[in-house]
């Protein structure tokens, strides 16, 4: 059983790894063309959708004034509905697309992933390494704590790895012309690790049990 | 299993005799002792680092002798 999750492991990490490279690696090859990174808007007041007028013609529409974009978001109204019922499309998370990018924007923009699919391949070797000494009936062999520690490091990186998008999001919004104080947006701010870093911890507290384990194991090597 | 200079002891394991006196085999030993034959095997040939008190209990119990002739101190240099 325990083999089949150390291979389990291993093949997705594999394909993790893969698939994130080559995205980036893909990303890459389509610069100058449409970039899409993620965005929040700082100012709703200058916004306006885009959309075509029963006649066919193109048209924009201003957001709803100030005391409607005031809830976080922009007010949708729905046709047809009673008592007053409203969408709130929100605005901490939009996607800003941008033709002519760069390849540093685009290995950025996608750069999280593949970093995160290394470390996944990276962790399934060490975690395989450490199921298999366990299967084999010596969990607390030399190396172990180690290999803890290394997954420690990769979850860290994992998680660090999520700043990348915000790179490529200012070095988007730079190019055109949107990253002063006065743009209406911003680059959207990375999700705070902080399941990532609980499990850090605790993996560092599980390396240093290993440690002192191994150490134990080798003060009753050869107790008869 | 080679031990660290820093480890090293001078106690000897004298199984080897009390087994032949007693016309004993190791495996029959490690039979009545509870322990597996590796395990005496490790002791009889002076590689043990550690003695468990049950062990050692056990060992004098079948082999009908004290712990000071199963084990001495070999002289030092």
């Amino acid at each position: 059983m325990i083999r089949i999750l150390g291979r389990f492991l291993l093949f997705l990490g594999v394909v993790a790894a893969i698939a994130g490279v080559a995205y980036a690696i893909n990303g890459a090859t389509q610069a100058r063309a449409y970039v899409e990174v993620a965005v929040q808007v700082r100012d709703g007041g200058d916004l306006e959708v885009a959309g075509t007028s029963p006649d066919g013609t193109e048209t924009t529409v201003s957001v709803l004034p100030e005391p409607e974009f005031d809830r976080g978001g922009i007010s949708l109204s729905i046709p047809g509905a009673t008592r007053g019922g409203s969408l709130l499309a929100p605005t901490d998370s939009l996607e800003l697309s941008s033709f002519g990018s760069t390849v540093p924007e685009q290995l950025l923009g996608r750069g999280h992933l593949a970093v995160r699919g290394l470390c996944l391949l990276a962790g399934a070797l060490l975690i395989r390494r450490l199921l298999e000494s366990i299967n084999e009936g010596k969990p607390f062999q030399r190396g172990n704590a180690a290999r803890i520690a290394g997954i420690t490091a990769l979850v860290v990186t994992g998680a660090l790895a999520g700043l990348l998008p915000v790179l490529a999001s200012n070095l988007v919004l730079d190019r055109i012309g949107l990253n002063g104080v006065d743009s209406p947006v911003l680059a959207a701010a990375a999700d705070a690790p902080f399941s990532s870093l609980m499990i850090a911890a605790l993996l560092l507290a599980l390396a240093e049990a290993f440690r002192r384990g191994t150490d134990m194991a080798q003060d009753v090597e050869g107790l008869v | 299993m080679t031990l660290e200079p820093a480890q090293e002891h001078r106690i000897v394991c004298h199984l080897d005799r009390l087994l032949a006196d007693r016309e004993m085999t190791l495996a029959e030993l490690a039979l009545r002792v509870g322990v597996t034959v590796v395990n005496l095997s490790v002791l009889k040939n002076d590689r043990a680092r550690a003695v468990r008190f049950s062990t050692l209990t056990s060992i004098c119990e079948v082999l009908g002798c004290q712990p000071g002739d199963v084990l001495s101190l070999r002289p030092g240099r």
